[in-house]
């Protein structure tokens, strides 16, 4: 139980770590490095370096509207 | 001439109470039990509990006096912050500790937050679960993350200087509480939160001392949907007016 | 009631005059001077411009790694306290026990 909540943390930063890694290779050194190097295989074209996040917040903050309206509206729904 | 003010200090615990018969029992035994040789009063604030909890009361007023616990009854669920204001007009020390009656909090970290206090002498002395020293009890997975969440949430958008926002066992020099609590207006959870940002606004000086927190029936400190858009809404509130 | 609301628009208005500068201020300064930093950045293109223009997208996604970071590293660090849980039952116990004698009425139902 204990230990569990303790991986689900562990995980949590192990994510959060390599998304950063990865995501600061991909914008910041990349472009400084020749297009026809091997390493450009590993790594999607730069539009996608815009459009995932972008979706990823969309989605998010989509989720996050609809979860504070539901209660908003459950708790209006309760008072009269 | 300092030495002769600290002897006088008096302390007065604020223990808003619904439905406690049992616990204001116990914890009024607790207070009794750890806190020695230092002047003090317990002031029930009861919200017309039907369980019988006055009556509890006034037989502990008879086994400790009159004068060491007051019962300062309210004719019915008036909510946490007046509560404290209601007791705050009846408490005749010079200091307030402010805390839940549902032994989550235990009075044997009283004398630490009086011994922090006479050692900074600050304002406020907040306990704190989230450093070395405390921690938390009886709450699983996901109350662990939405509290972790809410902290960061917080930390970063207002940096009020606390590592626990919404922890309520609190000391406070009774002139603070009273500037402060006049211009408090959340409730529940955010109550508290905007009780200590508000402090830390002003610019009084803020101590933390650890505490643990034990949540006896497991699950019962539930947060539920209502209660992460309540702080959410308090969240925006505090960015905007403090 | 309306009147109650009344007095509290009145008070969160008072305090809106009476403080200094709001929270929200110094964060809006804040993000408005990282903008500018970008913006003459994307002017003077000291760095390549093509470089410089993903930078307010890596700055969010930066700040959403962070958060996550900080919310793992407190959960993988939450402290909790089992022996405070029995500890707690034995202080229960002698409090039982005490008021007990001195006919405090301490049955739980």
């Amino acid at each position: 139980m204990e230990l569990a909540d303790r991986a689900v943390g562990f995980l949590l930063s192990f994510i959060s770590l390599s998304i950063f890694t990865y995501y600061t290779f991909w914008v910041i050194i990349l472009p400084f490095v020749d297009s026809d190097h091997f390493i450009h295989q590993y790594f999607l074209p730069q539009e996608y370096a815009i459009l995932i996040p972008v979706f990823a917040g969309v989605t998010l903050l989509f989720f996050l509207c609809i979860f504070v309206g539901m209660v908003m509206f459950k708790s209006n729904k309760k008072k009269p | 001439m300092e030495q002769r003010k600290e002897e006088k200090n008096k302390y007065s615990i604020i223990i808003p109470t619904y439905n406690e018969r049992l616990n204001i029992a116990l914890i009024v035994y607790l207070i009794f039990k750890h806190l020695r040789d230092v002047e003090f009063e317990i002031i029930v604030v009861d919200d017309g509990s039907p369980d019988g909890t006055q009556e509890v009361v006034k037989q502990l007023q008879q086994v400790y006096g009159e004068d060491h616990i007051l019962l300062r009854p309210r004719p019915k669920k008036l909510g946490l912050g007046t509560a404290y204001i209601h007791g705050l007009k009846h408490a005749s020390g010079n200091f307030v500790v402010i805390m839940d009656a549902d032994l989550s909090h235990h009075p044997k970290y009283l004398p630490s937050f009086i011994k922090k206090q006479l050692e900074t002498g600050a304002s406020i002395v907040t306990g704190t679960r989230y450093v070395q020293g405390g921690g938390v009890h009886g709450w699983n997975l996901m109350r662990k993350l939405t509290s972790r969440g809410a902290n960061v949430l917080a930390q970063t958008l207002l940096w009020p200087g606390v590592s626990d926002l919404t922890g309520s066992f609190r000391l406070y020099k009774k002139s603070v509480l009273e500037d402060i609590i006049s211009s408090v207006v959340s409730k529940g959870y955010v109550f508290q939160m905007e009780m200590i940002v508000r402090a830390s606004r002003k610019g009084y000086h803020i101590e933390e001392v650890p505490i643990t927190f034990v949540d006896r029936v497991f699950g019962s400190s539930k947060l539920g949907g209502s209660e992460i858009v309540e702080y959410l809404k308090g969240l925006v509130y505090l960015l905007v007016t403090t | 009631m309306i009147l109650l609301n009344m007095i509290r628009t009145e008070q969160c208005f008072s305090h809106l005059i009476t403080c200094t500068m709001k929270h929200v201020v110094k964060i809006l300064s804040i993000l408005v001077t990282i903008s500018a930093i970008w913006v003459g950045l994307l002017q003077t293109s000291i760095v390549p411009r093509s470089h410089t223009w993903l930078l307010p997208i890596y700055f969010v996604v930066s700040l959403g790694c962070y958060g996550l970071l900080m919310v793992g590293v407190g959960l993988m660090q939450f402290p909790t306290c089992p022996q405070e849980a029995l500890l707690l039952q034995q202080d229960i116990m002698e409090a039982k026990e005490f008021l007990k004698q001195k006919g405090v009425d301490v049955s739980s139902d």
